[in-house]
């Protein structure tokens, strides 16, 4: 049984151990942990910022740089050919031979210039030089020829007209010195080139550039949307054409993270439009996240192994302590108990030695009497001496009863008590040391207590050594108050006070607590125990003390307590 | 020589008056009482030997035996008690008890010491 239960304490305190070690490891990791997280976590979002601005930008530039080489393709055209018509006599204008001779020369400066024609005030096609047979066509209906009356030049959409061949023109009015009169020269440039141009843009494969006009159709090839001519598909997004600068918006396309970037080309009807899906900005942070990560998991390992080494030790550390502060309290209570057996021993060897004394004295007498007298004439006296000597061993047996029901305790644990028995069955261990400091008992008993279950022995115990403490604080014929009473319906209180000196504040604090004593020869753990005890029976135990007045011990203690529930708060002390 | 005159103090009537008897009957001339104000009248017959216990209703044996000093130091007083412990016993010895005994106690070890006790008195 002593094995089985200090097993179990061994096993408990194990698992204390362990717990706190887990406590304090997980919680020391945890707090290490938080400010690197914290940094990288930082680090990690102004380094994602960093290059995100570091894509727009380099976005943007690309932007405006194809933005100016197509600028540049198409006014420098429209310069030249302004050129053309303004500073070249009208005959290379009429005559088809000196016509198709400026064009050769044009074309041969000018690349991507596919053919040449003079269109006049009607629409009609008067002159024309190029691959396509063109001449004397109708250009009244189309949408460029309606703008020239209200512009000197014009650079079309990509359209197919009468060859059906993707491609824009750029047309410049000539006036007439008559009035009213003009003609027009119109050149026309392939959709290949615009593609070639806009090509330059450094994307990845997967990203898309091409150009639209102001009704949203593609000007040139997509990879995303189609091809050139068909209207562009974009759902929640407004391309603005009218801004000059380059918009970079993130878009969600087919459920992926994109950009859009977009940029209107003057005097044309054109956007540069770019989709970007690749996600360049992406590749340094998953660099990052691996790096730091690494160097993270190594941090924490690191921090990890640190702390479970240091507070392993820590904790043996408190292991041993808690070990060595056990014993020195065995020790102590070792004492202890040795103190209070010699006390009580004494007290019970002189109790016993005044019986045995008359005892002696008597059968001495007796021997005495049949040596010096005559036994037939003393035969009344002996029947009176030996009564005697039986009453004393009545003293004695009643004396070693009491010892008997003290030592009991070790074997009955519960027992159905009366309070008021108990205190007495106490008082009659000091009687004589009671009595030999004059001492005043007072009781103030309430007959009609309940039975307590409790566990006697150790309530004697406790009794014993609260109402020794007090014989100890009272002057010689001092006065002892002992009262019981119930204190409510589950529980009963008895209050020992004495008229002694009291116990100063600071030191009234300190009196339950182990090793504490203002005795010379206290062991300091008579309270401390007693206040175990009542503890564990359920109870508690509280003073109040003032100085010269004197000091009260109240001690509750339940009167059918919870059996099982003390049992538990037994089984780790009852050893 | 003359047997010694002896005063027993102790609390307990039966003790005190079995002890008085058995003296008696070995020729001593004793007197019993149970307290202290019964003693101190009988102290004025200065007894040779006084035979004191320690713990009296009335008075600690103690301060018995320095009063007995008080009023006559030639008096020899044998303590006899119940209590054993060291500091009793030297307690009584540094006040002038002529010896301590321990109950229950032996007649003929009494008898002498009581014998020697007088002898004692009989040089002071």
């Amino acid at each position: 049984m002593f094995n089985l239960i200090k097993q179990f304490i061994t096993k408990f305190r194990e698992e204390r151990y362990f717990h706190l070690k887990f406590r304090l490891i997980v919680l020391n990791t945890f707090f290490s942990v938080i400010p690197l997280v914290i940094v990288v976590t930082i680090t990690y979002l102004w380094i994602d910022q960093i290059v995100h601005t570091e894509f727009k930008n380099n976005l943007k530039w690309q932007m405006e740089e194809t933005r100016h080489a197509l600028e540049f393709f198409i006014s420098e055209r429209i310069s030249a050919l302004k050129f053309l018509v303004n500073s070249y006599p009208e005959n290379y204008f009429s005559d088809e031979k000196k016509f198709v001779q400026l064009f050769s020369n044009f074309k041969s400066e000018f690349e991507g210039i596919v053919d040449m024609g003079i269109i006049d005030d009607r629409g009609i096609q008067l002159l024309y030089t190029g691959p396509y047979n063109l001449k004397g066509k109708d250009y009244s209906q189309a949408d460029w020829f309606k703008e020239m009356f209200f512009r000197t030049d014009y650079v079309t959409s990509v359209f197919l007209g009468y060859r059906k061949i993707p491609h824009f023109s750029i047309v410049i009015k000539k006036e007439s010195t008559s009035h009213d009169k003009f003609w027009l020269l119109r050149v026309s440039i392939n959709m290949d080139v615009l593609q070639k141009l806009i090509s330059n843009l450094e994307i990845s494969s997967m990203d898309d550039v091409f150009l639209i006009n102001n009704e949203h159709i593609l000007q040139t090839n997509s990879k995303l949307f189609g091809n050139v001519l068909e209207p562009l598909k974009l759902n929640n997004l407004k391309i603005k054409s009218d801004k000059k600068n380059v918009s970079i918006y993130d878009i969600e396309l087919n459920k992926k993270q994109a950009y859009i970037s977009y940029v209107p080309i003057k005097d044309t009807p054109w956007t540069l439009v770019t989709i970007i899906c690749s996600r360049p900005y992406e590749k340094i942070p998953s660099f990052f996240t691996k790096e730091v990560m690494l160097i993270s998991l190594l941090s924490i390992i690191i921090t990890f192994i640190v702390i479970t080494k240091s507070i392993n030790t820590l904790i043996n550390r408190i292991k041993q302590a808690d070990h060595e502060r056990e014993i020195a309290i065995a020790n102590a209570e070792h004492a202890d108990k040795l103190a209070s057996i010699g006390r009580l021993a004494a007290g019970v060897a002189h109790e016993i030695n005044n019986p045995l004394a008359i005892i002696n004295e008597q059968a001495g007498l007796m021997k005495d009497l049949l040596q010096y007298g005559d036994l037939s004439k003393n035969k009344d006296r002996f029947i009176q001496l030996i009564d005697s000597i039986q009453n004393s061993v009545t003293r004695c047996r009643t004396i070693t009863h009491r010892l008997l029901s003290f030592s009991r305790r070790i074997n009955i644990g519960k027992e159905d008590i009366n309070v008021n028995d108990v205190i007495e069955e106490v008082l009659g261990f000091i009687e004589k040391e009671i009595q030999s400091k004059g001492i005043n008992i007072v009781y103030d008993f309430q007959d009609t207590l309940p039975k307590i279950i409790t566990d006697k022995g150790q309530l004697q115990q406790v009794l014993l050594n609260i109402i020794n403490n007090a014989v100890d604080a009272v002057p010689q014929g001092g006065t002892i108050k002992i009262q019981t009473r119930l204190s409510d319906s589950n529980y009963l209180e008895i209050s020992i006070q004495d008229n002694g000196s009291g116990i100063p504040k600071d030191v009234l604090k300190h009196i339950f607590e182990p090793f504490y004593s203002t005795k010379k020869k206290g062991t300091g753990l008579g309270l401390y125990i007693s206040y175990g005890i009542i503890k564990k029976l359920g109870g508690d135990i509280h003073v109040e003390s003032e100085i010269d007045q004197g000091t009260t011990f109240t001690i509750k203690i339940p009167i059918n307590p919870d059996m099982e529930e003390l049992n538990e708060k037994g089984k780790i002390t009852d050893n | 020589m003359k047997k010694a005159k002896l005063l027993i103090i102790d609390d307990e009537a039966e003790l005190v008056s079995t002890l008085t008897e058995r003296l008696n009957l070995r020729g001593y001339d004793a007197h019993g009482v149970t307290n202290f104000i019964d003693g101190i009248k009988l102290l004025n017959e200065t007894p040779d030997v006084v035979i004191l216990d320690i713990g009296l209703q009335d008075m600690d044996g103690m301060e018995i035996l320095k009063k007995i000093k008080e009023i006559n130091p030639t008096i020899q007083v044998i303590m006899m008690s119940g209590y054993g412990d060291a500091e009793r016993i030297n307690k009584s010895l540094m006040h002038g008890a002529y010896d301590y005994l321990i109950k229950p106690v032996d007649i003929d070890e009494l008898v002498s010491k009581i014998d020697n006790a007088k002898l004692k008195r009989g040089t002071m």
